[in-house]
């Protein structure tokens, strides 16, 4: 059985080449071991939503883990799981089927709903009443309790990331320059739904002075092509991406295609984005035209 | 080349994976699910493609005709190899690992309502879940004031199972629940 904290480091990337193959390599013979990463995981991303990592493992975890679209929907996911759970303030008593609180009130309306064939017609009219009173009601209070939730945990997010913030900030500072990690600015556009150029109002890019890379995240929700083609060139100027053969990844709110483009690539000014996709007769078509206004710093 | 996998080559794949169709559309899902986990864990820049590579490549060496006794084995043995390549040549298909993301624009639905629609699909598939399930699930990742693996030995004792195999349990309901939410996520979000 391998440590817990051994598997962490694995997931956030600290581990040596030579012990990551040799972790790899355990898992992919055994299952029992590919089921304990999975759990691994599992307890991490539990742990960053509770914000129960550590200061260093913190800044890694969004550093390294969250940098891909799949983990950043574990994490959704994880956040609601442990919203609801973390809710449920009794004690579960097992095989009592009674600590899932917020189920109460969806059981108890499924009872008095289910037919009575003994019930009078006026006793079902005034069950259903009650049922469609029940309904709102139920849906009016857990929306506002969603509500008080949601801007708690944004409440919490954002003290833990200025918290990771001043410590990365006070590492950064110890630190001579050469060793710091490359800085990525990500820009997410929504591509698709209307083929004319969609030139009117630029999105805006800032590239901090630092910044290694730029990941471009494209969300495509209404289109299905086969493959696409992205290519990104400064208006009246040059090419600077072109990338074939590219197909898209489901996230939780869609699909999206995310690739990176040097950050040295881009000075200050407009660029176009063009996306395209494959048609049945081997070309492409042109399916979205995006500005982008980059302002380099 | 990607040769891609047709309809033959999949049913071929699927025949190597077990002998009835639906236990091997089943076995397929769980190697595809896994799979798709392998190159997230090796930090792989795109799991889906790489595991759609991974069965392109396997589905290959079937269509040649090659003998291949253990077929999951050999889709790992295979999917290493494509992880290898995506760490040897980067600069092809390179998304940065050290990533520090911040979004300077938004996707069309916002945080909070995507959040309540999670939450909404999230009541809907616990409440597909039995009882006992959604009991354990509970049980199991809520947090417990006493200290996550005293909690866990705990709800193990009151099971009467070992710790392994309710950590296995637990495991496999979240990756369902998970997947239910997600699927649930995509309809309600897609017009």
């Amino acid at each position: 059985m391998n440590d817990s904290t051994y598997l962490t480091r694995y997931l956030l990337g600290e581990l040596s080449e030579d012990e990551r193959t040799a972790l790899e390599e355990q898992y992919i013979a055994d299952p029992n071991i590919f089921g304990e990463v999975a759990r691994a995981e599992s307890d991490l991303v539990d742990d960053y939503v509770r914000g129960k990592l550590a200061p260093e493992a913190h800044e890694r975890f969004e550093r390294v883990y969250l940098a891909r679209p799949q983990r950043r929907e574990r994490v959704k996911f994880a956040e609601a799981l442990l919203t609801r759970l973390d809710r449920a303030e009794t004690p579960v008593a097992v095989g009592a089927s009674s600590a899932d609180a917020w189920f109460d009130w969806r059981a108890a309306l499924d009872r008095m709903l289910r037919p009575k064939p003994a019930l009078g017609l006026a006793f079902a009219t005034i069950v259903i009443a009650s049922g469609v009173w029940l309904v709102f009601e139920a849906r009016r209070t857990r929306q506002e309790a969603v509500q008080r939730e949601a801007a708690r945990i944004d409440e919490d997010r954002r003290e833990r990331e200025a918290g990771a913030r001043a410590a990365a900030e006070k590492a950064g500072a110890d630190q001579a320059a050469v060793t710091r990690p490359p800085s990525v600015v990500a820009l997410a556009i929504r591509v698709g739904g209307v083929r004319a150029a969609d030139t009117s109002s630029p999105t805006l890019l800032v590239i901090p002075a630092g910044t290694s890379e730029v990941l471009l995240q494209l969300s495509l929700p209404q289109l299905d092509y086969p493959s696409y083609r992205v290519s990104l060139r400064s208006v009246g100027g040059a090419e600077i991406l072109s990338r074939g053969e590219l197909t898209k990844v489901a996230t939780g709110s869609g699909a999206e295609i995310s690739l990176s483009v040097p950050a040295s690539a881009f000075e200050s000014g407009d660029y176009m984005l063009i996306v395209q996709g494959a048609t049945s007769g081997e070309g492409f078509e042109d399916v979205s035209r995006s500005l982008i206004r980059a302002d380099k710093r | 080349m990607r040769i891609g996998l047709t309809e033959n080559a999949f049913e071929r794949l699927l025949d190597h994976l077990d002998p009835d169709r639906g236990r091997a559309a089943d076995r397929y899902e769980e190697l595809r699910r896994n799979l798709v986990r392998f190159f997230e864990w090796g930090g792989a820049p795109f799991p889906q493609d790489h595991t759609d590579e991974t069965f392109d490549r396997v589905a290959g060496k079937l269509a040649e005709g090659i003998a291949i006794e253990n077929i999951v084995g050999y889709s790992y043995r295979v999917a290493r190899l494509v992880l290898l390549e995506t760490r040897k040549w980067p600069e092809a298909r390179r998304v940065p690992m050290e990533a520090n993301i911040g979004l300077t624009s938004a996707a069309t639905i916002s945080e909070a309502t995507e959040k309540e629609m999670r939450l909404d699909c999230l009541d809907d598939c616990l409440r597909e879940l039995p009882a006992d399930s959604r009991d354990l699930i509970i049980g199991y990742y809520r947090d417990d004031k006493q200290g996550r693996i005293e909690g866990r030995r705990r709800l193990a004792e009151q099971l009467g199972v070992r710790g392994e195999a309710l950590a296995n349990r637990a495991q496999r309901l979240r990756d369902k629940l998970e997947r239910c939410v997600s699927a649930c996520v995509s309809r309600t979000s897609t017009p």
